[in-house]
């Protein structure tokens, strides 16, 4: 019996997407946490404001997870590698740029918190800069949409 | 040399640009010098949070509540600075000052000032105790070479000149040493600012007083941006030729409206004031980083320029000097 299917393939692809966005967002998050941390230590009225700066990189994650519910729901009994390689490749996308995007978006969001901290009133203008990242996050969600058929 | 891993100062990076927006800007700078007695403008520093929380010398001990601010912006850092060494590196200047004024009151066999600063790395008294006891354990090799120097040349010469001016070129030698064991580039260029502005302003001064090679050549510190030649080589010549030396330099600017101010009569300070001036808006590059070492330098850099601008009014104020002349000289803020 071949050890390797398009069963085994395809998980691969949904493990492989979520892990890579899911890490990215860790990090993404794990970054402007801290920094919001400091800033909350110093003044913690603004709380609000850092929570949902903080929480900007962590949609990658939920876009990875989407497609990886997508291609646990496209699994068939006795697929073959080629269909297993179809939905690997349509995790890439979600994956890879979910991974880089969670870490740039961050470090925005991080500079956001900053921003905030001098200009309590910018809020509005540090989430917009945020999400100029996750332009390509929501571009790649597509993208991995579409790959899936 | 010490890595800095720059995810280790997210916490510390926030923290300190919350704490930005608290350093006195030109409003807190005006309302202190329109201020009508000197009382008036101490109470604009002890409104601010001026000093340490339940302690409020009065307006002519105000040396005082800058001496606790100062403390509690090196407390503050030291607290949250992942490495530690990152922020010793700016305390040993202040272990320097004490060590000066130990050795100077024990060669004149005098008592002890109370002028120590508790701002740097060693507690004022156990620095009292080595130097009284000899024992250089604690200190910094450098540290420890300067004071057996200063023991070994007042021994020969009983000139109290030589102990600041070895104690304050070991200073610079360490500061600059201790720098170059961090690895970041924004804190080898400052070292690079600060060497380069110490030499400049030395080298005008010792060339208006006509010092020569032998004197300005002792009194050089080593590194920075501007050879040793360059000051061979002006070392007999008008102060106009060092200056055009430089010119390209990116010190030129400055020197060249600084001596201008001088020469025009406005602000006998006026090559000091464009000097740290530079130097600041070197500092505002770290502006720009949003996590790093960078904000807590500058931040440090900032308070410490605030507190000297603070001192100018303070002393202008109780001392009744006009307030044009205090505003021409005050620093440029970081804010």
């Amino acid at each position: 019996m071949n050890i390797i299917d398009g069963q085994l393939i395809a998980l691969l692809g949904a493990g492989f997407g979520f892990l890579m966005a899911g890490i990215g967002s860790s990090k993404g998050v794990g970054l402007s946490g801290q920094v919001g941390a400091g800033v909350l230590t110093d003044d913690p009225s603004k709380f609000v404001s850092v929570m949902i700066m903080e929480a900007l990189p962590s949609t990658q994650a939920i876009y990875a997870f989407v497609i990886a519910f997508f291609i646990i729901g496209n699994i068939e009994p006795g697929m073959t590698v080629t269909q297993g390689l179809h939905l690997f490749a349509a995790a890439l996308p979600v994956g890879v740029v979910g991974f880089i995007s969670a870490i740039y978006q961050g470090k925005v969001s991080a500079a956001g918190i900053q921003m905030l901290a001098k200009h309590p009133d910018a809020l509005g203008s540090a989430v917009t800069l945020a999400l100029m990242v996750e332009m390509f996050a929501i571009l790649s969600l597509i993208v991995s949409i579409l790959m899936i058929g | 040399m010490l890595k800095i891993n720059e995810g280790d100062y997210s916490y510390a990076s926030g923290l300190i640009r919350a704490k930005e927006p608290k350093l006195f800007t030109s409003s807190q700078y005006a309302r202190m010098l329109d201020a009508a007695t000197a009382e008036e403008a101490y109470k604009v520093l002890t409104d601010s949070g001026y000093g340490l929380s339940g302690n409020t010398p009065g307006v002519f001990a105000f040396e005082q509540l800058l001496a606790d601010e100062m403390k509690k912006c090196f407390m503050l850092l030291a607290e949250i600075t992942p490495e530690a060494e990152v922020i010793k590196v700016f305390q040993r200047r202040y272990d320097y000052f004490n060590i000066k004024v130990l050795l100077k009151a024990e060669l004149s066999g005098q008592q002890i000032p109370p002028i120590l600063i508790g701002t740097g790395t060693i507690d004022s008294d156990s620095l009292t105790r080595m130097i009284r006891e000899r024992d250089y354990s604690e200190l910094t090799d450098l540290m420890a070479e300067a004071v057996e120097r200063v023991y070994d040349v007042f021994a020969r010469m009983q000139d109290p000149q030589a102990v600041d001016l070895i104690l304050d070129i070991a200073s610079y030698r360490q500061f600059a040493a201790d720098i170059r064991n961090i690895e970041s580039p924004f804190l080898w260029d400052l070292a690079d600012y600060i060497i380069d502005i110490t030499n400049i302003r030395m080298f005008i001064r010792a060339r208006s007083l006509d010092k020569t090679w032998d004197f300005i050549g002792k009194m050089l510190l080593d590194g920075g941006m501007i050879a040793r030649e360059v000051y061979q080589q002006n070392s007999d010549k008008p102060t106009d030729s060092f200056v055009e030396d430089i010119r390209k330099s990116r010190y030129g600017d400055s020197v060249r409206k600084g001596l201008e101010m001088v020469e025009m009569g406005r602000n006998s300070s006026g090559l000091e004031k464009a000097l740290d001036d530079l130097l600041m808006s070197y500092i505002r590059s770290a502006r720009l980083v949003t996590i790093g070492v960078e904000p807590l330098i500058a931040w440090l850099f900032a308070k410490e320029t605030e507190i000297r601008n603070v001192r100018m009014i303070m002393t202008g104020k109780i001392n009744n000097l006009p307030m044009d002349m205090i505003r021409e000289r005050l620093r440029e803020t970081y804010v």
